[in-house]
């Protein structure tokens, strides 16, 4: 590049150097990540088929790991994803009886990384992702925050652990008003940067 | 000179797009939910219940025994809870005497199956005496209507425990047996109720 423009008269080498900058930055920029990846407990089924099953409620502790990545400054959210928001997708019926608008909030979540940045550290109930939970960050432009609760700094799963590793723990409680039968939704993690 | 100004326009546009929000990124994870319907009848109290007649006043008054039987019922879906005798006839296991019949009938016996909530069927409404007797093999409602058919004036069971719900979750059960005086050979006989909780359909 450097004997192109030596060869350039001096009206042209301002803009040629000026190109080959904003190059250099669209490399840079187009080099940024944002990456989730669940690496365990993608598929998870609950089965409730005793009396103490339905009156307790059944607990999956650490079923699901998501794994974050990122470059930049992130806010990581939660929410379920159904045909009908806010109701679970019934499969198929086994009684007439009962009620099957089923809401997904019969369902909570605890998700923790291991040093403890998750701004949810207990157990909360789901929602619409229209109305998610944020486990990092806000919908706002938050604050970098390096350690402790709501960690948002850039980094990846390999070189920090404690803070860009959430375990999923899950809890569900039917109780005795709904309809026998097979129902499905989807819990949705999202990492978006955080602006 | 144009062809740079017009690759200075491009790296300039191509440079704007690259600064702008990153994607999100999303992943899901997959529950199944399957509700399996749950009925549980428990007796608990001794399932064998003797009774003797020895005396004319038993023959002639009958024998009573309360509280004999304690039902508790957990069900997650709407419940019918009826009784019925197995067989229409008192199985004769041995014969003290030739004179009579042994064709017991199950209709000697006489139930009433008492809740504290009042919701049951049979419960004699506190009318001292009152008893239901069985007929046959038929099922006889403690709670709802008959197991099997819809009916649109049915007040079943609600979903639930004995633990949380024991006033319409429990149940006592009475039993009277009227055998009379006259009628039967004097022996040794059995006969098995059956107690059954069933989804209202």
């Amino acid at each position: 590049m450097l004997p192109l423009l030596i060869f350039l008269n001096s009206s042209m080498r301002p803009l040629v150097l000026t190109t080959i900058l904003q190059f250099v930055i669209i490399f840079w920029c187009s080099s940024q990540t944002l990456d989730l990846t669940i690496t365990k407990g993608s598929d998870l089924v609950f089965t409730f088929n005793s009396i103490r099953s339905y009156t307790a409620g059944a607990i999956l502790g650490n079923a699901s790991e998501v794994a974050v990545e990122s470059t930049v400054e992130w806010d990581l959210y939660v929410g379920t994803q159904t045909t009908t928001p806010g109701f679970w997708d019934l499969i198929q019926s086994y009684s007439d009886a009962g009620d099957d608008n089923i809401p997904v909030s019969i369902m909570s979540i605890r998700a923790n990384s291991p040093g403890l940045t998750s701004q949810e550290g207990t157990f909360f109930t789901l929602q619409d992702i229209a109305t998610p939970t944020f486990l990092i960050g806000t919908n706002g432009n938050d604050a970098t925050t390096g350690t402790g609760i709501g960690t948002n700094d850039p980094g990846n799963p390999a070189a920090d652990p404690f803070t860009h590793k959430f375990r999923i723990s899950y809890r569900l409680t039917p109780g005795f008003t709904y309809s026998p039968g097979i129902y499905t939704m989807e819990v949705l993690f999202t990492i978006a940067e955080d602006l | 000179m144009r062809m740079l100004v017009v690759v200075a326009i491009a790296s300039f546009t191509f440079s704007t797009s690259a600064f702008a929000q990153l994607p999100t990124d999303n992943e899901n994870v997959y529950i199944s939910l399957e509700l399996q319907g749950v009925l549980d009848l428990t007796l608990v109290t001794n399932p064998n219940l003797d009774f003797v007649f020895s005396t004319i006043p038993q023959y002639q008054n009958g024998i009573t025994k309360t509280n004999a039987t304690e039902l508790r019922v957990e069900a997650t879906v709407a419940w019918d809870l009826t009784v019925n005798a197995e067989t229409a006839n008192w199985e004769n296991f041995e014969t003290y005497s030739s004179a009579g019949s042994t064709a017991v009938l199950s209709d000697i016996i006489g139930v009433r199956a008492i809740d504290a909530a009042g919701n049951s069927l049979i419960d004699g409404g506190g009318v001292a005496n009152t008893y239901f007797s069985l007929t046959g093999t038929d099922q006889l409602p403690i709670i709802g209507d008959i197991t099997g058919t819809v009916d649109a004036g049915d007040a079943p069971g609600a979903p639930g425990s004995y633990l949380t719900s024991p006033d319409t979750h429990q149940f006592r059960i009475d039993y009277r047996l009227s055998p009379g005086l006259d009628t039967y050979t004097a022996g040794y006989y059995g006969i098995n109720l059956v107690y059954t909780l069933a989804e209202d359909l």
